[in-house]
């Protein structure tokens, strides 16, 4: 068989993280050649490029053995290939054939639209392909599925020969799941290639020919599907690293502090479940992690923990009283604190200063107002406090909160909920984008606080960081909890394993 | 290292340096166009600067017309700092004037009860009528400056109705008939238009001052306006902050329709605002949304109607001057953006040390 | 009595409100046409009025001093442009809020036309009367009942302004091109992608509404009268922009709608010589446009939404 795209030495930084690193692909033509591996690992950034939507740092690509540069799509395009990516680039408000001529439509006498051969065309393409498809049809009156298929047609009208597909089963039903991959294997048939990102293993297993498993932005290795299983799939993935460093254990468990009975949630804007029956609880003094690729319901289990997410069903109590019902204000009151995953947008107002960002939530506390009125002396001396004791750096509390270092804006918000919280606190992704001198702080003041007897809920996309802090870990996938386990139960293959969706046959716990 | 100082002190302050930038630059403009149409700039400023500050008699009218555009400022500030853009201060002021001078007429009492009854009546007005676009924007998602814009138009013709239709016509000019002289301003300098108003506009900066800085109500009206994803985070209620805010707005709005109302025409007049409504909105840009900042700004703009007034007299130069300079004014803020970025470059050079910290 | 009500009411629903509503339309026609151009790629001019100010006041103001209300025409559509690119240029490229941005040229239109007027005219409050656009006469519709009356002898621009619809609608549905202007509106993106630059496409796309609107005020000082007084357009800048919206911001509707707030205007004005204030306020009328655009907004009034993109500034680098 033909190798039809190879990549090597591929390079791409984003500022201070490196997306791929001495990246290398080889495809053979006429397979679906699957790329797998968790959050961050590089897969989307090496695809972007492939198809000229990031330029690398470095490195070379080619196309049927000769070399070439990508600096844009219509380049890719122009070697054959095309990606369809994983939020949809469709019109809604036009019709299937209009979306998938956009910008090539055919024409009578070089001005109007020939809308015969528009919808014509369209039809004979989806015949080709079985990729049934009403011409016609509204883009915003079709389902997801056939939606792909539009974003296939799409592609194929502009004759390519590589299809990159990015997560294409995220938003779909197994029904529909079954359907694209009979239409993936018909274009294998006809002698297209596919390059199938994604991070669930079973489907991975089933589609593919060969796997390319990336890892912190390089790639691990490359295996025929034949030559491989879930298990070994996931523990490239995930690594055989020993973590050295390790976590003071835990001290003293104590009472249940907060405990989710049954709690399910459907997302307003897809109608789709978003949690399922999660049930768990936390005690007192102990850091229940919960590992999971991003996407799969982490967000809005926090939202739903804070009151921002309705509920179609559960509860959720708090020292035995039921808070399921109550204003955000109120749950937060009720001694919650929560230190939140996009702290731009949701943990700091960016054009306060630090002072005004130190009581964000806590303006209405007796500390602060006596009476509506802001008492600004004890939000300095709570500023003043709080700047010494997380040892925030900034030259002045009266500074805005936009010009403090993410470390900084991030030890602010950590500072806030950790000093002015009772009882429980919610880390979600607590460190995202900091480095290693913040992580570490973050990380030693929820050992610390633990250990002070609250309780921790902490959420990562980084199964380390989890395995890492926690004294339990549970693994949430597609908004259900699949597993609760002890930490010196579980070894990172059996997460990692959980995480990607694998079968909980294999896990001993 | 004087320079680096003045560097760092500039950038440090950029927003303001901005603001005065855009302010210049509006001037320049209308220096240029005064050329082309063959008048002179420099002579033309001149008479103005001495029409709004030559004399106490210029200077007293200056003030005079600090009083509406400074509270309808002081409105839209509010309003903006909640998130909130109102530009619909000129309709909710043309009902305040109309509340005011159908109360200051019709009733009969001491003035200690008057006066502010007839003032209380132009904010309610105002406010009330400002809780329509408020509910469309908090709970239907229509966008405010639309629909303030649009109820504008049917606040003037309301207006209009009742003048003609309702309230007794006195003489041909369309108005209400004169308030009692319980409900009027007293003058503080005789022979101008400068009355005891000011001392309202006064505790209005005061009162906006304190709502925003020194009540828990204001901060999380401000931090509304600024991160309304995390004030939710943090729960604080952001629908009825928002709701507040645009009360709050058009009350004011509705006050400062009253005030000139009370101190200088002592009924409702159809056209008697000059567009207080559109230019408030420049007024707190100019001020960056600070009520310490409308001070000045509102000080700007009200030299530049009293003194435009000199100026049309001595020169041949026409009062709508002032319109066109706002409407520059305000062409400039809108693209604020860019000019922020070009002086940002222009104070820094090709300072290496500062590039690479803006590049962090 | 009855008879009294009855002739009152024949006299107002005569043949000639038809006529006044179309006469009183055609400027608002080219304001909402072009405005719903512009409203297709995804940008919202909220300037309207202020560039028919402009226009209105160019075209007098070039008629006066050349004589020939054709080169008035001219320069009213080329004004419109110019104040069409500083508004692309703000919203588009500098990418600021598009109401801000729209408010700013109003009241820039208002304010250079009535700075203009003052200081090129000295006296009053309008310029000197102008030579007008002709009116038009069409023989083949001398004998046909109603059309005759309606339509014929109106100005010369009501041919075009009841063309643009007609050609409009082709162009958006039937034309490559409206299919990327639409798509333009609706996820500017997905044009993009296929190699197509949406920037292009709305910046032409506000140039042709500025101009439109343009040579909509010109129409109403060098046709419905003869002369540029200060504030003329007098809120029907903002009509159109109701029209737009109530007309869900297509050809068909979007004219229908124009003319359904002529003919309100017409109707208050031919109400106002028969019925005093105190029975019907004709402020009511006036007011009307306002109020049903806010309560299509307001969803009480169900419509189909718009171009979904607009209002949004397209970010090149973003996902």
């Amino acid at each position: 068989m033909a190798t039809i795209i190879e990549m090597r030495g591929i390079n791409k930084r984003f500022g201070d993280v490196q997306a791929n690193r001495d990246a290398a692909i080889t495809v053979e033509a006429g397979t679906v050649h699957s790329i797998v591996g968790e959050n961050g690992a590089g897969k989307t950034t090496l695809m972007n490029i492939l198809y000229g939507l990031y330029q690398a740092d470095s490195g070379e690509i080619f196309v049927n053995g000769k070399k070439v540069d990508i600096d844009d799509p219509s380049a890719a395009i122009a070697n054959g290939i095309g990606m369809i990516h994983q939020h949809f680039k469709l019109i809604p408000a036009m019709t299937v054939a209009e979306n998938v001529m956009l910008g090539n439509e055919p024409r009578k006498a070089g001005l109007f639209l020939d809308l015969a051969e528009l919808n014509g065309l369209t039809k004979e393409l989806s015949d080709q392909y079985g990729l049934a498809v009403d011409p016609e049809a509204l883009v915003e009156d079709i389902s997801v599925g056939i939606r792909q298929r539009v974003e296939i047609l799409k592609a194929l009208y502009r004759k390519v020969n590589i299809l990159i597909l990015d997560e294409p089963t995220a938003l779909l039903t197994p029904q529909e799941t079954e359907d694209l991959f009979r239409i993936i294997n018909k274009l294998r048939e006809d002698g297209k290639t596919i390059l199938f990102i994604s991070h669930k293993l079973k489907e991975i297993m089933k589609i593919s020919d060969r796997v390319t498993v990336m890892r912190d932005g390089h790639v691990v290795d490359t295996v025929e599907k034949k030559d491989t299983s879930e298990v070994d799939l996931a523990r490239m993935m995930v690594g055989r690293d020993v973590f050295l460093r390790n976590a003071p254990p835990t001290k003293k468990i104590g009472d249940v502090i907060l405990k989710v009975e049954n709690i399910s949630a459907v997302s307003t804007v897809h109608k789709r479940p978003v949690l399922r029956n999660v049930s768990f609880d936390i005690r007192a003094g102990e850091i229940l992690g919960i590992a999971g690729i991003d996407g799969n319901g982490q967000t809005e289990l926090v939202r739903a923990l804070i009151g921002l997410q309705k509920l179609t069903e559960g509860k959720i109590i708090l020292h035995d009283e039921d808070i399921t019902h109550l204003s955000v204000r109120d749950m937060r009151d009720a001694g919650i604190g929560v230190i939140p995953e996009d702290r731009l947008k949701e943990g700091l107002v960016i054009d306060f200063d630090v002072q005004e960002n130190l009581c964000l939530g806590l303006q209405r506390n007796d500390e602060f107002a006596k009476n509506g009125l802001f008492d600004w002396k004890s939000v300095t001396s709570n500023a003043e406090k709080l700047v010494e004791k997380f040892d925030i750096r900034t030259p002045s509390i009266k500074l805005l909160a936009r010009l403090l270092s993410g470390g900084n804006q991030q030890k602010v918000i950590v500072a806030r909920e950790i000093f002015h919280a009772p009882d429980m606190i919610i880390a979600a992704q607590p460190t995202r984008g900091l480095d290693i001198a913040a992580t570490d702080f973050v990380h030693e003041e929820l050992i610390k606080q633990r250990d002070l007897g609250k309780a921790v809920l902490l959420l990562s996309l980084s199964l380390e960081e989890v395995m890492l802090l926690s004294t339990r870990i549970a693994v949430i996938y597609k908004g259900e909890i699949v597993a609760i386990v002890d930490k010196d139960k579980a070894t990172a293959e059996d997460l990692g394993l959980l995480m990607l969706g694998g079968s909980y046959e294999h896990i001993q716990v | 290292m004087k320079i680096e100082k003045t560097r760092r002190f500039l950038l440090k302050h950029q927003a303001v340096f901005t603001s005065i930038l855009a302010v210049i630059l509006a001037f320049a403009m209308v220096g240029i166009l005064l050329l082309s149409t063959g008048r002179n700039p420099a002579e033309a400023f001149g008479y103005f600067i001495r029409g709004a500050f030559g004399d106490m008699f210029n200077f007293a009218n200056t003030i005079s017309r600090v009083v509406p555009l400074l509270i309808a400022a002081i409105a839209f500030i509010v309003g903006a700092k909640g998130s909130v853009f109102n530009v619909g201060i000129e309709g909710q002021l043309l009902l305040g004037a109309l509340a005011s001078a159908v109360v200051g007429w019709g009733i009969k009492l001491p003035k200690v009860i008057h006066l502010p009854l007839t003032l209380l009546a132009g904010t309610l007005a105002g406010g009330l009528y400002a809780l329509i676009p408020a509910w469309l924007k908090v709970y239907r998602k229509v966008n405010e400056i639309l629909s303030t814009i649009m109820l504008n138009y049917p606040a003037f013709f309301f207006n209009h109705y009742i003048v003609l239709n309702v309230t007794p016509l006195e003489g041909v000019i369309p108005a209400t008939p004169f308030i009692q002289e319980t409900a009027k301003f007293a003058k503080l300098v005789p022979g101008t238009r400068l009355h005891a108003g000011v001392i309202v506009t006064a505790l209005v900066v005061v009162f906006a001052y304190f709502l925003l800085k020194k009540t828990a109500l204001g901060y999380e009206m401000r931090a509304v306006g600024l991160n309304q994803e995390a004030a939710r985070f943090h729960g604080i209620p952001v629908e009825k902050r928002m709701m507040l805010s645009f009360f709050i707005s058009g009350c004011l709005a509705g006050l400062a329709g009253a005030v000139e109302m009370a101190g200088v025409h002592y009924r409702y007049l159809d056209q008697f605002s000059p567009g207080y409504g559109y230019d408030s909105i420049t007024v707190a840009m100019v001020g960056l949304l600070s009520p310490v900042g409308a001070i000045f700004s509102a000080t700007l703009f009200g030299a530049l109607k009293t003194g435009i007034l000199d100026m049309a007299v001595y020169t041949e130069i026409p009062r709508q001057l002032v319109t066109l300079i706002n409407g520059i004014v305000v062409l400039f803020i809108s693209a604020k953006s860019i000019i922020q970025e070009r002086f940002k470059r222009f104070v820094k050079g090709k300072d290496p040390a500062s590039l690479a910290e803006e590049n962090k | 009595m009855e008879s009294n009500f009855l002739e009152i009411i024949g006299s107002i629903f005569s043949l000639s409100l038809g006529y006044a509503t179309i006469r009183i339309s055609i400027s608002i026609i080219f304001a909402s046409m072009g405005e719903m151009i512009t409203e297709r790629s995804g940008v919202f001019n909220m300037g309207v009025e202020g560039i028919m100010l402009m226009g209105a006041f160019s075209a007098a103001v070039a008629t006066h001093f050349t004589g020939s209300p054709w080169i008035g025409l001219l320069v009213a559509a080329v004004v419109g442009v110019l104040i069409g690119l500083i508004f692309a240029f703000i919203a588009i490229t500098v990418k600021s809020d598009q109401a801000i941005s729209g408010l700013a040229i109003y009241l820039l239109g208002v304010g250079l036309s009535g700075y203009l007027l003052q200081a090129i005219f000295s006296h009053g409050g309008n310029t000197p009367k102008v030579e007008t656009l002709p009116m038009i006469h069409f023989r083949f519709m001398e004998n046909i009942p109603f059309i005759n009356e309606i339509f014929n002898d109106q100005s010369v621009l009501m041919i075009p302004a009841l063309l643009l619809p007609v050609i409009l609608y082709f162009v958006f549905y039937k034309t490559p091109w409206g299919t990327w202007l639409r798509a333009a509106g609706e996820n500017p993106k997905a044009l993009a992608v296929v190699g197509k630059d949406p920037i292009k496409v709305r910046y032409i796309a506000v140039l042709a509404g500025a101009l439109l609107a343009g040579i909509g005020g010109a129409y109403l000082s060098i046709s419905q009268t003869s002369l540029f007084g200060e504030k003329m357009v007098n809120g029907r800048g903002f009509i159109a922009l109701s029209a737009v919206i109530f007309g869900n911001v297509k050809p068909g509707g979007v004219f229908v709608a124009t003319l359904f707030f002529g003919f309100m205007d017409a109707l208050q004005y031919a109400l106002q010589t028969v019925i005093p204030d105190q029975y019907f306020p004709r402020e009511v009328f006036m007011a009307l446009p306002y109020i049903i655009t806010l309560l299509i907004l307001a969803g009480f009034i169900k419509q189909s939404s718009g171009p979904a993109d607009i209002g949004n500034p397209y970010e090149k680098e973003s996902r």
